[in-house]
């Protein structure tokens, strides 16, 4: 029986619908990110879990326990919020004791909860200060100790690194999946960036408008893709997708989209509307055609460091292609873009994967 | 020549802003001079013979010192209390929930409370009051000033509330807190600094009230300061200045101290409440 789960949860506010039909089991101790763009309903998910909304249908289970009814201060649950809303009046210290001083847990046993707690997330020194008189990433790692103090059954956060800077981000996110790991407390993270949730989730779930689309380990998500959606979702540089038909050819199939042929020699699928997708990394540029490849034109060339990102022109559309290469393709330069046909996803006119077949 | 006619300007300002400020700051000179001076008149002037005099002659009008530091205090301290609870009650109320044109109903509000204290709406107040048996008490005076100034506190208080995200509230219910904590605990200290506001606007309102409490109240005994001002006038109906200046100043003194006490403690944060409705 999975630790929280959720059965066929609806959320409407008036004709607008949140969340729509969502089911999801959460193991025990498990790490689960929602990923999807914003206004996909994974927020509010979130919030019904919490008990901050009520679902308009469906049930929601923590521990065995039917929660759906219950407010949100019988859940015994904790979230840590966007703006982490931190008692602006209370000490650090007071903020952090908060949830065990409404438990009437003993003002001796709380000093010490507290102390503990502080030293794990290194704000010890910053007990006696208020929230305003310290930094954002401070504010952050109080937000978490005030949840992580009275030992939740589930921890919630809602975007918790959205409001730091790119480099504290980096950081935060090692952080919290080795405290997730150490305390290990079942939790639910919200998120709409894909490296975010990619990078800390035992498990993710990508949502679009209301729905969860795929749920499964980050690889697996990146490597199977079950729709077009969570295809150029995940990924950074996103997916390149093409749309044309699958026609058939001599040796298999062929692609034909806007401009140029595509031959995909050994693939025997049936002849539809279609679109192809291949991630940046799965693709070469070459002088030369090989079995299955597109002729295009340099667009622009962004050396990052460790690797370089090439766009192409193709037909008339730009795609981009991930290289390690030491030697920097020139510009306006005609190449051929190189593709495996073993690596590159189909998805049918509605956008559902087509398997390869193997 | 240009540069003259730039100096005539700026001359003409100069002495225009000098009338400006004198027509408000004489007045204030007076009656920190008048007091003092035993032979005080309507001109400012510095006190040709300086004296206590006058304030002791105040203090022997027993009515006068009741009315100022018993009925007008508990009259503006009753009005006070009331505006501030039921304003931020109202106005958190009206923010965290959605009411179907709030917006409307608040300006509506505000419109109606120059209503209830206006001359207008006396004679029903008188008769409401009378039916009440709110007459000449002190209950009936707080009640009328309370409920008109009630509207244009809450919509002060509605933009304060609604700057205040409500993370704060949802981050005390999942931390287990009870409602009534999370208003204890949360909602009414960070709430504070507005009602510091309003409790200060309501106070000043309150303590200037003339009208509702001549009208409320019977008894010479329970009439408010504004009104036993009227004690230092002599039988003709001319002010006995030194006296009326001695006892305006003290009379003005509660409101300044309160004001500074409430800067120097919580530091006055105005959020207006003309910022645009709605969210």
């Amino acid at each position: 029986m999975d630790y929280l789960y959720l059965e066929n949860v609806k959320k409407a506010f008036g004709k607008v619908v949140a969340v729509d039909g969502v089911t999801l089991g959460i193991g025990k101790t498990e790490f689960f990110a929602l990923l999807g763009p914003s206004g996909c309903g994974k927020t509010t998910t979130l919030r019904l879990i919490a008990g901050l909304e009520q679902p308009t249908a469906g049930r929601i289970y923590i521990d065995g326990r039917e929660v759906t009814n219950l407010p949100p201060q019988e859940r015994d649950v904790a979230m840590v919020f966007q703006d982490y809303a931190l008692y602006p009046h209370m000490t650090l210290f007071e903020n952090i004791a908060y949830p065990l001083k409404v438990r009437r847990v003993p003002r001796k046993q709380i000093v010490a909860k507290v102390h503990e707690v502080a030293e794990h997330l290194m704000i010890t020194d910053l007990l006696d200060r208020l929230p305003s008189q310290v930094s954002g990433g401070q504010q952050q790692r109080a937000a978490v100790a005030r949840a992580l103090v009275h030992a939740p059954k589930v921890f919630l956060f809602d975007e918790p690194l959205s409001n730091l800077d790119a480099k504290l981000r980096i950081e935060a996110r090692a952080f919290l999946k080795h405290l997730q790991k150490e305390v290990n407390v079942t939790t639910v993270y919200v998120t709409h960036d894909q490296a975010e949730a990619m990078a800390m989730a035992d498990r993710i779930g990508v949502m679009f408008a209301g729905k969860v689309v795929q749920v499964g380990a980050p690889l697996e998500l990146y490597r199977l893709p079950k729709t077009k959606e969570v295809a150029a979702f995940l990924g950074n540089p996103p997916m390149n997708i093409f749309s044309g038909q699958i026609q058939p050819s001599t040796d298999g199939s062929q692609f034909v989209g806007e401009g140029f042929l595509l031959p995909l020699p050994g693939l025997h699928i049936p002849p539809q509307n279609a679109y192809l997708g291949f991630r940046p990394e799965h693709a070469k540029i070459d002088a030369e055609p090989g079995a299955c490849a597109i002729r295009g034109k340099i667009y622009a060339v962004q050396p990052l460091g460790s690797e370089v990102w090439v766009t192409l022109q193709v037909g008339n559309q730009t795609v981009t292609v991930k290289m390690f290469a030491e030697e920097l393709p020139e510009a306006a330069e005609e190449v051929w873009l190189v593709l495996d046909p073993q690596k590159i996803h189909l998805f049918d006119s509605t956008g559902q994967r087509i398997s390869l077949g193997g | 020549m240009k540069g003259l006619k730039k100096y005539a300007f700026k001359l003409g300002l100069g002495i225009f802003i000098l009338f400006i400020v004198g027509f408000f700051l004489l007045p204030l000179l007076w009656l920190v001079t008048a007091p003092f001076d035993a032979k005080a008149t309507l001109r400012v002037a510095i006190p040709s013979k300086f004296t206590l005099a006058n304030f002791q002659a105040v203090f022997k009008n027993t009515f006068a010192v009741r009315a100022l530091f018993l009925n007008s205090i508990v009259i503006a301290g009753g009005t006070m209390l009331g505006v501030t609870l039921f304003a931020t009650l109202a106005a958190y109320a009206i923010s965290r929930l959605d009411i179907r044109g709030r917006d409307f109903l608040a300006y509506l509000l505000v419109l109606f409370s120059s209503v209830v204290q206006g001359t207008a709406a006396m004679v029903p107040i008188f008769l409401l009051l009378f039916h009440l048996k709110l007459i000449d008490t002190y209950p009936g005076v707080i009640f009328v000033l309370t409920g008109g100034l009630l509207p244009t506190g809450i919509f002060l208080m509605r933009d304060f509330v609604a700057g205040i995200p409500r993370s704060y509230e949802e981050s005390a219910l999942v931390s287990g807190a009870r409602p009534w904590q999370v208003l204890r605990d949360v909602v009414l200290p960070v709430l504070r600094p507005g009602m510091m506001v309003l409790a200060v606007w309501s106070f000043v309102q309150a303590w200037g009230d003339f009208l509702i409490s001549l009208i409320v109240m019977r008894s010479p005994a329970k009439m408010p300061a504004p009104v036993a001002i009227y004690s230092f006038y002599t039988e003709g109906g001319t002010p006995v200045l030194t006296l009326v200046s001695a006892y305006s100043l003290i009379y003005a003194l509660p409101v300044v101290f309160l004001y500074l006490f409430v800067n120097w403690r919580y530091g006055f944060r105005f959020f207006g409440g003309i910022k645009g409705g709605g969210r």
